[in-house]
């Protein structure tokens, strides 16, 4: 027992955690009682503190800091021979591990979890509004279920799940053994489960759980019960998970490309990936600092929003949405990347336009900065400026609508083979045009004037966020689900999944902008009669949508467990991720691949994209490179 | 797909088109309109479907056409596509004609702005404050105070001057189609005119905590004889004290209009 508490694991991480919370009420007591304070046990103080402690001292104890303090404190490593690469039995993925594949289904299995739990409140209050009038929870519950259940789907679904498909895709994409910063990795991952249990936790919080929505407007939030210190915290892990991993993508796409794998002919998962992380390092630091100035606010009474104290209510707006608009972009630009990848490898085409792919990808990520101040056009903020934010949001369309052209194109004249993946990407393309139609309306001042912050609102963004980016994650994992878990899904349950998800989804989503266009405003737990009729039917959809998932949750672990054995590239896809044995090698590649021509020349004569040592002879490499450089530099220039 | 098949999609999708547009004129979206001045904002939200249903039915025009002209003939399919990479022109087309055309929406859209929000003659000013979780109301030029009920008469321009004494609200009236949030530290503005005598609702619609859903008000859009005979009875010796507590009215329908 003694050496299981001294060596990384869950005992010695329930330990340290449970001295975690020792030294906050230790630290806290101890300068209240030093400072003469009236009340020395400040509970409001010590568990202010304890967030903070104990998630940093699990972090210690599960193993996260091991190495980089043993190299610290001087005492020898353990020798970096990965010998604990790969996972063997279920048990593996309860520990920390550095293997980019455990960690990208470690990530994907976790994120879920909190999608599931998400749903499941969002189902909840939707009970509570089948009918006008209050029924069974209350306004307090209500408030927090909503606000947890944005909460958990933006801040631990939708951003780390890109990370986690990512994270397992990408280094085989890129033709690297492993991700640059293998420990930093793994450290990103553990900060997420500190987020989520965080916001779940907040709901045994004296007051209830943080109620003022994921936006947490101030001053609302600071004067708001303790359960919002939980929100600011558990903001602040998961926004560092999404920095290091950040981080680690940019540095990895930059520097472990494989021999040849120009930036020109990397796939457009790596564009996308890049451009992503190009937003999350650059945009993710406000909202700490946005969530830290109301902490600072809560715990320190600094007076950031206090306007009776020279504070600035407004400021917060402006800080919090300069991250909170580019997440959108966040939370959708890797699912551009994997719908590339998708359409190209089921319509056996080149991508259309593939410069102009990557292009536009960076075009969003520069007129994302240029936008935020559009989720502020009703409230105090000097009029002119919302004129230039309009014309910027609208123009974010054009770069868009040239990638949903360019999809087209892609599928122009393929050959269209119809598996799940696909009918998840085309089925995304179809639900993101009307959120991008809705969203350029929404950029129009004087309509948003009319239906700001009301259920048009809600189901904009739930087109953009479910039609969208959720659809392309499902998309995702079933496209890698071979190659990650080595057996084939079930394509009659998929297809299922996909129809029912389709169908629950337009009848919960759709009708809210009918209702917003009305008049409903969002966040409510009771409206007029009038809206009655639409509410029951949205309500009933969405309990259909949320069983709808079911199908996909039976699929993964019956296919997982017991579906056909995969073979190595059952899409017949070109890119290096399939050239590898399904699920990869521990190490992705036995022999480092050489990368000749672009990722996407199906139906191309001759043309090879990644090339391997043993299996070729040096002959025919030489061969490939040749007969590749037509169409090397064909596609760039098109003429 | 034979040649008469395209020529019947096509017909299709033109029928769509043009139904869908014929829907957007036809239907009732927002319920009654109130403020002269909004008018236009329901027409830039039409005119802004009537630009995005093209959009849409040629994008799912496309995607269902690939799908039955290009399917592969089952999973053992091994032929690969037309193999060609792109097409300069066709993407300097599909750049600049959805550049085009946002940014003559947006032109409108901002025309449309100020007209909305244009000073005008003869404004009656009310002071709006909000408060967890009530609107109070001051008729500065008449000296009235009042919560709970706005009372305002037809066809002469309101001007609000709106701010808030605790954390922020929005002032949200659907009828007219216009909102803005008050805060505290800020003055913020509205302006309209209604021009049709009746009841409707006011809505915060900003998340202003746990009474949020209960901070509703109404309007109550009178005749000016009416209004003039309001505001006598306010200001007489036995005129109401404002509570300025929290006056939850029941949920009014919307639009009961008292033409």
């Amino acid at each position: 027992m003694a050496a299981s508490l001294r060596s990384p694991g869950w005992y010695r991480a329930a330990l340290w955690t449970a001295i975690g919370f020792v030294f906050a009420f230790a630290l806290v007591v101890g300068i209240r009682a030093a400072a003469d304070f009236g009340v020395v046990v400040q509970w409001d103080s010590i568990i202010t503190v304890a967030l903070v402690t104990m998630p940093i001292f699990f972090l210690y104890g599960i193993g996260c800091f091991d190495t980089w303090l043993y190299w610290i404190s001087g005492r020898p490593t353990k020798p970096d021979d990965h010998s604990d690469h790969g996972a063997h039995s279920w048990k593996d993925y309860f520990k920390v591990n550095t293997d980019h594949k455990v960690i990208g289904i470690q990530y994907i299995v976790t994120t879920f979890f909190f999608f599931m739990i998400g749903g499941l409140f969002a189902m909840i209050f939707r009970a509570e509004l089948l009918q006008p009038g209050m029924q069974f929870i209350d306004a307090q519950t209500f408030n927090g279920l909503f606000s947890a259940h944005a909460a958990l789907m933006i801040f631990v679904f939708m951003v780390p799940v890109f990370a986690g498909i990512a994270n397992y895709v990408l280094p085989l994409m890129l033709g690297a053994p492993d991700m640059a910063f293998p420990r930093l990795n793994a450290l990103s991952f553990w900060f997420l489960p500190c987020a989520g249990i965080m916001f779940l936790a907040s709901f045994l919080a004296p007051g209830g759980a943080f109620a003022t929505g994921w936006t947490a407007y101030a001053p609302l939030s600071d004067q708001a019960p303790l359960g919002q210190t939980f929100f600011s915290m558990g903001v602040q892990f998961a926004g560092a998970s999404s920095i290091a991993t950040a981080i680690n993508f940019l540095v990895t796409i930059i520097t472990m490309r494989a021999p040849g794998m120009t930036f020109w002919r990397m796939p457009l998962l790596g564009w996308a990936n890049f451009a992503t992380s190009l937003l999350v390092v650059l945009a993710t630091p406000f909202i700490a600092g946005s969530q830290f100035m109301i902490l600072f606010d809560r715990a320190l009474g600094m007076n950031f929003f206090d306007a009776a104290q020279g504070g600035d209510t407004v400021m917060y707006q402006h800080v919090f949405w300069f991250y909170s608009h580019p997440a959108v972009y966040i939370m959708v630009l890797p699912g551009f990347g994997i719908i590339s990848e998708i359409i190209s490898a089921n319509a056996r085409k080149p991508v259309f336009g593939y410069r102009m792919m990557a292009f536009s990808l960076l075009a969003i990520v520069v007129l994302g900065f240029a936008v935020w101040a559009h989720h502020m056009f009703v409230a105090p903020m000097q009029n002119w400026i919302r004129i230039p934010m309009m014309f910027t949001t609208m123009l974010i369309a054009v770069p868009t609508g040239v990638k949903i052209f360019s999809w087209l194109g892609t599928m122009w004249r393929g050959v269209i083979h119809l598996r799940t993946p696909m009918i998840w990407a085309l089925g995304f393309m179809t639900m993101f045009v009307l959120g991008g139609i809705s969203g350029v309306m929404l950029a129009v001042v004087p309509f948003d004037i009319a239906v700001s912050d009301t259920y048009f609102v809600v189901a904009h963004f739930h087109y953009v966020l479910f039609g969208g980016s959720l659809f392309t994650i499902f998309a995702g994992i079933y496209h890698w689900f071979p190659k990650m878990t080595g057996r084939m899904y079930n394509e009659t349950l998929g297809k299922w999944h996909f129809w029912t998800t389709f169908i629950a989804f337009n009848a919960t989503f759709a009708p809210q902008h009918l209702v917003g266009l009305e008049g409903m405003p969002r966040r409510v737990a009771d409206y007029a009669e009038q809206f009655a009729a639409w509410n029951m039917f949205i309500s009933i959809s969405s309990f259909v949508l949320g069983a709808s998932m079911l199908i996909f949750i039976y699929n993964m672990v019956y296919s997982w467990r017991s579906g056909p054995i995969a073979p190595a590239n059952p899409w017949n896809a070109h890119t290096l991720e399939w050239q590898v044995s399904s699920p990869p090698p521990i190490f992705n590649f036995d022999d480092v691949p050489t990368v000749v021509g672009h990722p996407y020349e199906y139906g191309v004569p001759g043309a090879r994209h990644g090339i391997f040592k043993e299996p070729e002879p040096v002959v025919a490499a030489v061969a490939g490179d040749s007969s590749t450089t037509s169409t090397d530099e064909g596609e760039p220039a098109p003429a | 797909m034979k040649a008469s098949h395209r020529i019947f999609g096509i017909i299709i999708a033109i029928a769509v088109t043009a139904g869908l547009i014929a829907f957007t004129f036809a239907y009732d979206w927002f319920g009654p309109l109130i403020a002269e001045e909004s008018g236009n904002i329901d027409n830039v939200y039409r005119w802004l479907l009537v630009a995005s249903i093209p959009f849409f039915v040629i994008i799912v025009g496309i995607i269902a056409f690939c799908i039955l002209e290009f399917r592969a003939d089952g999973d053992d399919d091994d032929r690969d596509g037309e193999p060609f990479h792109g097409s300069t022109r066709i993407e300097i087309v599909w750049t600049v004609i959805p550049t085009i055309i946002v940014v003559a929406l947006g032109i409108y859209a901002w025309i449309v702005l100020d007209q909305v929000e244009a000073k005008q003659p003869n404004e009656l000013t009310i002071n709006v404050v909000g408060q967890q979780f009530a609107w109070n109301y001051e008729y500065p030029q008449l000296g009235v105070k009042t919560s709970g009920d706005l009372v305002v008469p037809k066809n002469r321009p309101l001007y609000f001057e709106m701010t808030s004494v605790d954390v922020i609200h929005s002032f949200y009236i659907p009828n007219a189609r216009l909102k803005r949030d008050t805060a505290d530290g800020f003055t913020t503005r509205l302006r309209f005119t209604p021009d049709t005598t009746g009841t409707f609702p006011i809505v915060c619609a900003e998340l202003c905590g746990i009474g949020h859903t209960t901070m509703r008000g109404t309007l109550r859009v009178v005749e000016p004889s009416e209004f003039t005979k309001w505001v006598a009875s306010r200001k007489g010796p036995n005129a109401p004290k404002p509570t300025g507590a929290n006056t939850i009215s029941p949920l009014s329908p919307t639009g009961e209009t008292g033409k």
